[in-house]
């Protein structure tokens, strides 16, 4: 996960972001540390990333990005329906069908 | 004082089998694990989050109401408006009465008239005062 925004029970709106090739928001010190702190949160913008599958081919580090791009607002509506996903940083045929496969499976998994 | 083994009961004896039997508790639940020294905000969306997927919003939505009415008086609800730039303001009652009466809203911090705000202001609940005292 590159960007994570979300709300707390307290009221405040987070938005976290990690540099491109430095690892797992989920992973990083100050968002685990806060993240164990509070029982849930709500997320409601979300970026994932993942390595190009033809990286090693090209010899160049891509990252390819999913990008769901909720706002604070669509939280408070009674109709929370996210119509519209962001590909990112896909140059290939290859690349857009690993990321519409990964798309699918979360789909269908309901589990993203 | 309540103690949550009576609200139990008593969100029982309203919904006897009704969806929001279960979606009260699930609130509930929610309410009573807020740090009560500290403030809560909570949307629409994280009740939606609290209960299954499986309810409807209607549903949600008269469970809502019911947590919110003289009967239990545990949530308690607010306004916000949310601006183009996603930031939150919070309403107090009087200006959104005012606006449902005149059909005019001002922000809170620049004061200038919100155009289509009914689409811009939000409902948001925190835990009534008789939270604290649930046992």
């Amino acid at each position: 996960m590159g960007e994570l925004a979300f709300t707390t029970d307290e009221g405040s709106i987070k938005n976290e972001k990690m540099r491109a090739g430095m690892g797992d928001l989920r992973d990083e010190t100050y968002h685990k540390a806060g993240r164990a702190a509070v029982d849930d949160i709500c997320p409601y913008r979300i970026a994932v990333l993942w390595d190009s599958p033809i990286s090693e081919t090209l010899s160049i580090k891509n990252y390819l990005e999913v990008f769901l791009q909720g706002n604070c607002r669509s939280l408070s509506s009674q109709n929370q329906v996210l119509e519209d996903v962001i590909i990112k940083k896909c140059s290939f045929l290859e690349e857009y069908k690993f990321v519409f496969d990964k798309i699918n499976k979360y789909l269908w998994n309901n589990n993203v | 004082m309540s103690s949550k083994s009576q609200l139990v009961e008593q969100i029982h004896e309203d919904w006897a089998e009704e969806p929001q039997s279960k979606i009260c508790l699930s609130i509930l639940d929610l309410l009573l694990k807020l740090p009560t020294d500290k403030p809560s905000h909570l949307t629409y969306g994280r009740l939606r989050n609290t209960i299954s997927q499986s309810y409807a919003d209607r549903e949600l939505l008269l469970a809502v109401q019911y947590l919110t009415g003289d009967r239990t008086q545990l949530l308690e609800l607010h306004y916000e408006l949310i601006d183009e730039d996603d930031i939150p303001y919070p309403l107090d009652d009087d200006s959104v009465r005012l606006a449902q009466e005149t059909g005019e809203l001002f922000h809170p911090e620049t004061g200038s008239i919100i155009n289509d705000y009914k689409d811009k202001v939000f409902l948001y609940f925190t835990p009534s005062n008789l939270v604290r005292n649930i046992s």
